[in-house]
Formats: structure tokens, sequence, C-alpha cells
């Protein structure tokens, strides 16, 4: 039994007309230290296929299995209390909060945790310097660069230390360059036995990668 | 870093919206406040002033006889064998609990007599509290009389056919008509006005009164209460209230009440309308952002207390502003919509509480739907749109 079972996931999207087969009846399973790259064209189905295994919307059908635990069978606040122990996700547009600080954003998701003050701060400031932003704890958010910014999503999912990490198109923002060193922190924290899911269409991206999924049409195809 | 704080940092942020939001609040709860305040104010001004327009007691003799009845000018039947009110009862009415809302006692000596063949009445008044009582009186001639001087209803001056400073007799006891009250309508447009002393002293009568009208300041104690005092303090006199004046004015006053009240409530529907429209958009713009909440673990708990608080903050500040604000503008209103321009508005820290606690509803009632709209969000739509 894999760390993560996909089984028969189908997600349609209506609209007021026409609906949309966004992922058509997929199946799959990822281990624990896996590294996998999604891959394929836009609008092939990968970003409803990653907020959908990261319990994030409700599919139409099929069940997505973590740690043998049916996450859709949970109700909508353990659902949310699972995303936050067992999930960072990263997005494309890295959505910092712009009114918060470098640290109080990295903080966010331990918000209703019971760790005291201190400790916490502790947590965000060894978590900073992993992504190498010690120095810019106090920054405003805006104040930073593109891949700094990305850095300090990358903190903020892994502020709760969790097993799953989802990142979707975390480079599709940034230049060639800052994109290889944000591909290298993941291929780091998979190594240090996180399971790493990353969408994308580019495939120098690929290489980070143990294995790839390639999605068409909302389906697997290999 | 909790809830609370990222609620505040929020605020500061988007300083402009909450500018607009806190100023919707105030404005409604500043002119809810004034309405209020000034219409409160208006109330009792106009309401002392109509407790004073006539009667709303009149306290007669105890008597089986139903026909001792001055209202409906069954006069004829007066029997002044039955006559137990002396001027002593005056005192009594005086001592009443409620004394303070007792404006004007005036009493009265009833009689017929014979004025130049004719049957007359003649009612013996305390001309200062009678005055006071009939407001609406117009006399032609001079209003106060002294000793020995009359005034006269304009149906018996036409019936005697009486000028004015004419010298008429009364028990044989010569009396100038100083003046003529024009038509009033009522019963005293056939009787003939003169000082009480001088009645009780020509139909000899001393110390005896038929009946006495009272006014009562009735806008803060129930008429019941003082007609209740009153009988108690003069077991031998029927006490009664005028339902029919103490209705009607009671109408009016409560007419303005409505009207504010009605008025309230619009300004406090329109800014609902105000914070839902502001909360709403602020939900809209934020769909990223609530997507984050929810992709960071945070609860429908937290992203509500995250919302609502915001709004309660602006609501809190907005409480403290109207009100203040209100309470200004109802120290330059009051004053001149009111006749009584000795009134004070106080800063009070209850109905502070209360407008406080108004607002608070206002921001929380409106912002009800958009935080359910928050929770309800699809968050891969939240970041689609990016
Ligand atoms: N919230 C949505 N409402 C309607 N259609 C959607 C929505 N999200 C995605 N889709 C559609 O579903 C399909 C898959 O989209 P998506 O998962 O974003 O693909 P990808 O990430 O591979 O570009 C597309 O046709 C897209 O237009
Ligand atoms: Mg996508």
């Amino acid at each position: 039994m894999s760390f993560i079972e996909i089984n028969n996931l189908t997600k349609e999207y209506r609209a007021s007309k026409e609906s949309v087969l966004a992922i058509n009846d997929v199946s799959a399973a990822i281990n624990k230290n896996e590294f996998v790259a999604v891959m394929g064209p836009s609008g092939s189905g990968k970003s409803t296929f990653l907020t959908t295994v990261g319990g994030l919307s409700k599919p139409s059908n099929g069940t997505v299995k973590i740690d043998d635990i049916n996450i859709f069978g949970l109700n909508v606040d353990t659902l949310a209390n699972y995303r936050r122990e067992y999930i960072g996700f990263i997005f494309q547009s890295f959505h910092l909060l712009k009114y918060l600080t470098v640290q109080e954003n990295v903080l966010l998701p331990l918000v209703s945790s019971d760790l005291k003050k201190k400790e916490k701060i502790e947590k965000c400031h060894a978590i900073l310097s992993k992504v190498g932003l010690e120095t810019k704890a106090k920054r405003m958010v805006d104040e930073l660069s593109g891949g700094e910014q990305q850095r300090v999503a990358i903190a903020r999912a892994l502020v709760n230390d969790p097993l799953i990490l989802l990142a979707d198109e975390p480079t599709g923002n940034l230049d060639s360059r800052t994109g290889e060193s944000i591909m290298n922190l993941f291929k780091d924290l998979n190594a240090e036995g996180k399971c790493v899911i990353v969408v994308t269409h580019d495939n120098k991206i690929e290489r980070y990668a143990q294995r790839s999924i390639y999605f068409l049409d909302g389906k697997i195809v290999n | 870093m909790n809830l609370y704080n990222i609620a505040i940092h929020s605020l500061k942020r988007k300083k402009s919206k909450t500018a607009f939001l806190i100023i919707g609040l105030v404005l409604a709860v500043s002119s809810v406040v004034t309405l209020i305040t000034v219409s409160e104010i208006v109330n009792r001004s106009v309401a002392t002033n109509l407790d004073e327009f006539g009667a709303n007691i009149v306290i007669s003799p105890k008597s089986d006889e139903l026909s001792l009845n001055y209202g409906g000018l069954t006069v004829g039947g007066v029997s002044i064998s039955n006559n137990q009110l002396k001027n002593e009862d005056i005192l009594s009415i005086k001592k009443i609990k409620n004394k303070d809302n007792i404006s004007i006692i005036a009493p009265k000596l009833l009689n017929t007599t014979n004025i130049e063949g004719k049957k007359s009445l003649v009612a013996g008044i305390n001309v200062n509290e009678e005055l006071k009582l009939k407001k609406w009186w117009k006399v032609i001639g001079k209003k106060s009389i002294s000793k020995s001087e009359a005034l006269v209803g304009l149906k018996i001056k036409e019936k005697l056919n009486i000028r004015l400073d004419q010298i008429i007799k009364i028990n044989s006891r010569e009396f100038t008509v100083v003046g003529i009250i024009e038509e009033t309508g009522s019963q005293d447009d056939s009787m003939i006005f003169i000082n009480l002393d001088e009645a009780q002293s020509v139909f000899n009568q001393e110390e005896k009164l038929s009946l006495i009208e009272v006014a009562a300041l009735c806008y803060d104690c129930p008429i019941e209460e003082i007609v209740t005092q009153t009988s108690n303090q003069l077991p031998l006199a029927d006490v009664t209230a005028i339902r029919q004046t103490i209705e009607s004015k009671m109408t009016a006053i409560h007419s303005f009440e409505h009207f504010s009240f009605g008025l309230s409530m619009v300004i406090l529907i329109i800014s609902m309308l105000i914070v839902f429209t502001n909360v709403n958009a602020s939900v809209s713009e934020r769909t990223a952002e609530i997507g984050v909440f929810k992709a960071i673990g945070f609860t429908r708990n937290n992203i509500t207390t995250i919302i609502i608080f915001e709004v309660f903050l602006s609501s809190l500040i907005a409480g403290v502003i109207g009100y203040v604000i209100g309470i200004y503008a109802s120290r330059v209103i009051a004053p001149i919509l009111s006749m009584n321009s000795s009134l004070n508005v106080e800063i009070n820290i209850y109905t502070l509480i209360i407008a406080t606690f108004l607002s608070l509803i206002i921001g929380v009632l409106s912002s009800l739907y958009p935080v359910y709209r928050a929770n309800k969000l699809d968050p891969t739509v939240a970041f689609r749109s990016l």
C-alpha cells in the first residue's frame, strides 16, 4: 500500500451551461519519499489534480487516501486541520499576505498551535535560515524579489513540518536561474524525507524529479 | 501572530476601505443618536406644553346622580347642596407623591342665578390658574379680573345683550364686565366668570368648590397613578381622568416618536447595506487570500474570526465616534426644535454602550452573508483567478 493512493478520481466543473471534466477517472499511487513531477499542457488538469490530492477541493468522484485516511471522508474542519499538519502548498504567484512581514507570513500556519510565542519564533527562524532568508524576517514581503518571495512561501509551507509538499508551477514566475535554486531547494527537502509533488509544464524541471506523471485532457498518459 | 493581529494588519493595509466602512457606520449611528435624542427632548417639551393645554383630570364631589357633568354641559343639574369640595382640598392635591407632575390646579364654584330675568351660569375661578389652563381663550378687553369685575362668554353676552364695561348684578352685587371671551365652542361661551372668593361670598358658600380641574404633566408618569394618589387624598371626591384629551395628546406625541423611529430604521437598513456591500466586496477581493487561509489549514472558525473581527473593530470605533457626534449634533438641534431652551444633552455611558452595541450589531449582522460566502469559497477558483 502506497503513502498516497488516488483511485478513480474525477473532477467536473459545472458552469451554468457546459461542464468541464478537468480530471477524468484518474488513479495513481505515490510513495512517502518520492519526488514526482506532474507534467502536461495547459488545461490538462494538473492544478485540479494537485488541489484535489491536497484536500483543497472536493472531487466529483473517487477517493484520495493519505496514510490510509480517506481525506474526503473527514468533515470540513478536520480536513482543514489535516491539511495544516500534513500538507504544504506552494503556488506560482506565491500568494503571500502583503500586509504582513516575512516572519508573520511564515508564522500564519502556527496561528492555532499550542506552541509558545518564543518556540514559534525559533521555529520560524530555523526555517527562514533553511531557505536562506534569515536576515529578512522583519521585511514586508513586497520588498523582496520574486525568488525570495517564493522562498518565504516555501518556508510558510514548511513551518508545520508537513509530510507532503504540493507545488503548482513554483518556478513559473521566476527567471531560470532563480527557478533552478528553488528546484534545488525542493530536491534537498525531498532528500530530508518529504514527499514532493511539483506541477510544471517546463521540461527542464523534470530532471529534478524521480518520476513524472503526464496529463492530457484530464487523463494520465504514459 | 494571531487571528486578531491578522485582522488588524489587514484593516490598516486597506485604509481607504476601512475608512469608508467606518464613515458609513458613523453617519448611521450619529443620525440615529441625534434623531432619538432630539425626539426625546422635543417630545418632552411638546408633552409638557400639551399637558398644560386644558385639564386632563377633573375632581368633582362624589354623587349618586350621574347628571353632574361639566364636560358634557348638563350643568343645569348641578346640585349645589351636594357640594363637598373645599378650598383646603387644593392643598391636599398638592401633597400627593407625584406633586411635581401637577402643573395647574383650577378650582371652580358653579352657580345658576337670574341676571336681568334670565337664568345664567356663574363660575367663580382662580383667574391665574384658569388662564394658564385655557391658553386658547381670546379675550376682548381685559383678561385678568379683579374683585367686582367679570368676564363673559360670547353666547351669554348675546343672550343678555351685555357690552364691555357694562355693570351686571349677580345676587344683587355689582360686577363690571371687563372682558368678553371670543367663541370657544365649549360651555365657557355660556358662562360668566368672576373671582372665586367673590363667588363664594356672593352665593354664601364660603370655602366651597363645585369642581377642580387639574392639568398634570404625565409624560413620564401614568395619569392613572396621579388619579389614584389624588383619590386617596380626597376620599369624598370623584377623580376622573379625561381619556379623550390624554389619548389625543399621546397620539400627537407618539406620531412624532413613530416618525423618528421609522426614519432610524431606514437609516439602519441603509447602513446595513453599506456594510454588506463593503464586506462582500472585500471578500471578493480577498478570494486568493481566503484560499491561502484554507490551503494552510485555517478552519471555518478561523476565517470567520478574522473577517468578523475586522468588522467588529470598525463598528466599535464607528459606534463611539458616531455617538459623540450624535450628542453634539443634538446639542445644536434640540434647542432649535424644542420650546424649552434650557435643555442640556449629556454624554452618558449607558447610551454610549447602546449606540456602540447598535453599531456592532449592524456591522456583524450585515457581515454574516459575506462570511458565509467566504467559507463556501472554492479555493481552487481563487487561485485560478490570479
Ligand atoms: N474553477 C473552475 N471552473 C471551471 N473550469 C475550470 C476550473 N478550474 C479549472 N477548470 C478547467 O478545467 C480544466 C483543467 O484545468 P487545470 O486543472 O487548471 O489545468 P492545468 O493546471 O493543467 O492548466 C481546464 O479546462 C480548465 O479550464
Ligand atoms: Mg495549472
